[in-house]
């Protein structure tokens, strides 16, 4: 679904959904600021390709995890804004508990201080 | 489009100015060619590679190659289609309309239900045929779009579609008020024919159309 240079294509996939909830719970944002944000975060190890992203998104829109609006900018361009809904940020708990269960068993395994949940 | 790549190469040297309009305008059209976009999505693409194009002009990149790279990264039109596909899964619908039309002539012809007990066995032939003729047609459209004529407009596309879709309605309706001395059975007979060649055929002129206006962008793109 996704070209990158770091990670596998199923752990991309993966993690896109936790990825694209947690960047809208900090706040509103679209499509190619989004892909910015994820390769900004990652170091560049986390490369979406631009036009696989849109129907992640609108699976989760779909789901009623996001919603969306078409909506001005400043620059004059109008742009389809992400935002995330109350379902969403119950799924994003779910998905952090998940996430940091995996992450602490591998700590504990490879001897890293674990985080807390 | 074409007219512009078969311009002699001097002339190409000469333009001082990359028309970056012209050249969105094509990729949108390539789009629109692709039955799993839908208006809404192109427009979202569209926004999308402007932003790409305007970052990459910001570092210093000339519009040309800005466009060319943002194409490249934002991804060809097809695969862009196939991606979006997974998503509305166009021939799941269309297979599973087609099972229900066919199911239900196929139980009747087998069946004889209630007052189609009088149905012949010929009859039942002729309901089999046309399950069998609505399956074909429906497959037509695939390579069908070669002898169709190539609508890039996807409005004029649709409303050629409609026109067509109505002439078929009104030919039918025309038909089937003709139908006073015929028997139940018969009648059956008649308007599952009537129906089978209609979805049958309206799925292969659909995909026909799309096909054909694909076709001929992809050709104008790599001239």
């Amino acid at each position: 679904m996704y070209k990158t240079t770091m990670l596998t294509k199923d752990l991309v996939a993966a993690s896109s959904k936790p990825l694209l909830l947690s960047i809208l719970a900090g706040g509103e944002s679209y499509g190619y600021e989004i892909i910015q944000k994820v390769r900004e975060l990652s170091g560049g190890q986390i490369e979406w390709s631009d036009g696989m992203l849109y129907p992640v998104l609108h699976r989760l829109e779909r789901d009623g995890l996001i919603e969306s609006e078409w909506k001005e900018a400043d620059t004059g361009r109008e742009r389809k804004y992400y935002f995330i809904s109350s379902d969403g940020r119950k799924a994003l708990k779910t998905e952090r508990r998940q996430w940091l269960a995996v992450h602490n068993s591998l700590c504990k395994l490879w001897k890293i201080k674990p985080v807390t949940i | 489009m074409a007219g512009r790549s078969q311009l002699p190469v001097q002339i190409m040297e000469n333009q001082t100015r990359y028309d970056l309009n012209a050249a969105v305008e094509n990729w949108r059209n390539e789009l629109a060619a692709q039955p799993n976009l839908a208006s809404d999505d192109r427009r979202e693409l569209e926004t999308h590679l402007r932003d790409a194009i305007e970052r990459r002009m910001k570092s210093g990149m000339d519009a040309q190659r800005a466009f060319e790279a943002a194409v490249q990264r934002i991804g060809k039109s097809r695969a862009l289609n196939s991606e979006f596909k997974k998503n509305i899964n166009l021939n799941w619908k269309k297979i599973m309309a087609m099972a229900g039309l066919c199911g239900f002539t196929l139980f009747i012809a087998v069946f004889k239900p209630g007052k189609a007990s009088d149905i012949t066995s010929a009859q039942q032939l002729s309901l089999l045929a046309s399950t069998a003729v609505a399956i074909f047609l429906s497959f037509t459209g695939k390579w069908g779009g070669r002898f169709f004529p190539a609508i890039i407009d996807e409005k004029k596309r649709a409303a050629a579609g409609i026109l067509i879709v109505s002439l078929m309605c009104a030919g039918s309706t025309a038909l089937l008020c003709n139908t006073n001395g015929l028997t139940l059975s018969q009648l059956f007979v008649a308007v599952t024919w009537g129906l089978n060649i209609f979805v049958g055929f309206s799925a292969a002129l659909i995909e026909g159309l799309d096909r054909a206006a694909q076709k001929k962008l992809e050709e104008a793109h790599h001239v």
